[in-house]
């Protein structure tokens, strides 16, 4: 197992490089920056102090300097005006439409994101674990059919959708605004339990939202997956031989239809901060997502490559977690037609 | 008859490199950018991991593992010797890194009540390896998991024995 953490790290290596070196160009793909929008809109305004200060800014972040060297700064690899100072020393950068630093713009949203799409994920594994595993235990029962029915309904129903019909309900049956996700007065303030309080009361129903499609998705994928593991030679053996349902259920059919969703961990842990970013907008959620957007349609390069630089490592970290977690969930050789592979 | 098995050359020497690579990519960042602090934890234990990797590829390189009717041993800087009579468990893992399970690595661990000698499939001819120590843990009843079971079932030494 050593040696193949250690190739994964030596490969992560070169890909995190990659990844960033991309994210940068194609942050700095459209002509012009967020400054030149600036520096023309003061000069039509003939604001000195400010164009003062967009100079500034311009040097300190290297603006006017070459793209690789702009690229080597930004990424805390080669020193700029201020040292090293860069992702790697821990500095995202300026936002330039909040003019603020980018750390003190994403503030609570990152851990709001986090709390949000972490109970979607447990959202989804409490339901989808219990409903896939009963109908594929009870494949083509009444129950069965009808969670089948269920799931395709969730999967066919975009979660935007989803969130206005809601949220119309919500306000026209009940008179209940269901947006947000705390009240609007703890907003911008720090952390305490009545805020913890608010965010948790609000929560539910961004989760259900969702949650909805990808539990249904996961319904499907658990019972397919199980049910062609139940239909497997060592499991027929096993029930000829009087092992106990759970026992048998629980020992290496479930394990074998844990795949595919272990596999998933790569691109679970990304959707945790970045996902849903359209339900987000639709039910005015203080996440991550909106503010992705946002950044990216106004050019906010440092916002923007910061955001997508930390989805690009949690993608990286994700898919290191999955492949050790696939290599450690089931030690056995596949045989194929009694064959070792 | 004694058997004797080794490392590949070529594998030792890929990973020894892979190790030093390794190592001077994390300890230049580390030196050379002064980074934050997470950034300094995660860079100081990948270094660790890459030394680690790389000393054990120093121990491979010397190391020979042989197995007769009596033990098997590993003779080498950290060798050790397990008497088949004294062995308490073996354990053959398959390790793949795929969804549908294919490819992969195996692992052998023979333990006694102090000593354990791990190996795994990069040795020369480590199928043969693996089915003599599995003859010989079949033949003096050492109690084998199921998936070491399902394992040598795999690599046809419970069929023919």
């Amino acid at each position: 197992m050593l040696s193949y953490t250690v190739r994964r790290l030596l490969v992560m290596i070169p890909t995190l490089l990659v990844i960033s070196f991309v994210t940068f160009s194609i942050i700095k793909l459209p002509p012009g920056d967020f400054l030149s929008n600036q520096i023309a809109e003061l000069q039509s305004q003939g604001d000195r102090a400010a164009m003062e200060k967009v100079e500034f800014l311009r040097k300190q972040y290297g603006l006017d300097k070459p793209f690789l060297e702009q690229y080597a700064v930004w990424a805390g690899l080669w020193p700029g005006e201020r040292g090293f100072s860069g992702l790697l020393q821990g500095d995202w950068g300026w936002s330039f439409e909040y003019d603020l630093p980018v750390g003190q713009v994403v503030g609570d949203r990152m851990l709001l994101s986090l709390i949000l799409n972490f109970s979607v994920v447990l959202f989804t594994w409490a339901v989808a674990f219990p409903i896939g595993v009963y109908a594929a235990t009870n494949q083509y029962s009444w129950g069965d059919h009808g969670l089948t029915l269920l799931g395709y309904v969730g999967l066919a129903t975009p979660n935007f959708l989803f969130a206005l019909v809601l949220m119309y309900f919500a306000n026209v049956q009940f008179g209940l605004s269901i947006g947000g996700i705390m009240d609007p007065e703890y907003l911008g303030q720090s952390w305490s339990w009545a805020k913890f309080g608010s965010v948790l009361t609000h929560l539910w129903i961004p989760v259900i939202v969702i949650g909805t499609s990808g539990t249904a998705a996961m319904i499907r994928r658990l019972r397919a997956n199980l049910l062609d593991e139940l239909q497997k030679q060592y499991v027929v053996t096993a029930r000829a031989r009087g092992v106990p349902q759970l026992r048998l259920l629980m020992k290496y059919p479930m394990r074998m239809a844990l795949n595919p969703f272990i596999a998933d961990i790569g691109n679970l842990l990304p959707s945790v901060i970045s996902g849903s970013a359209i339900v987000a907008v639709v039910l005015s959620l203080q996440t991550s997502g909106p503010m992705l957007l946002e950044a990216l349609r106004s050019q906010d390069q440092y916002l923007a490559g910061s955001f997508l630089m930390f989805l690009s490592l949690l993608t990286v970290i994700g898919m290191f977690i999955s492949d050790l977690l696939l290599a450690a969930l089931d030690p056995r050789i596949r045989l194929t037609g009694g064959a070792a592979k | 008859m004694t058997r004797r098995h080794r490392y590949g050359r070529s594998v030792v020497a890929l990973e020894g490199a892979q190790g030093l690579a390794g190592l001077a990519f994390a300890l230049g960042l580390l030196l050379a950018t002064r980074p934050a602090g997470p950034v300094v934890w995660a860079l100081a234990a990948a270094a660790g991991l890459f030394l680690v990797y790389f000393g054990r590829a120093v121990v491979r390189s010397l190391t020979r593992i042989e197995l007769d009717e009596r033990s098997i041993r590993a003779m080498g800087p950290l060798g050790a010797v397990i008497p088949w009579d004294a062995m308490r468990s073996l354990r053959l893992n398959h390790y793949s890194t795929r969804s549908d399970r294919s490819g992969g690595w195996m692992q052998l661990e023979v333990r006694s009540a102090r000593r354990s000698i791990r190996v795994d499939s990069s040795l020369d001819d480590f199928a043969a390896l693996a089915a003599a120590a599995g003859r010989e843990a079949l033949r003096r009843g050492v109690r084998l998991d199921e998936r070491t079971r399902i394992n040598l079932d795999g690599l046809g030494i419970l069929r023919h024995g």
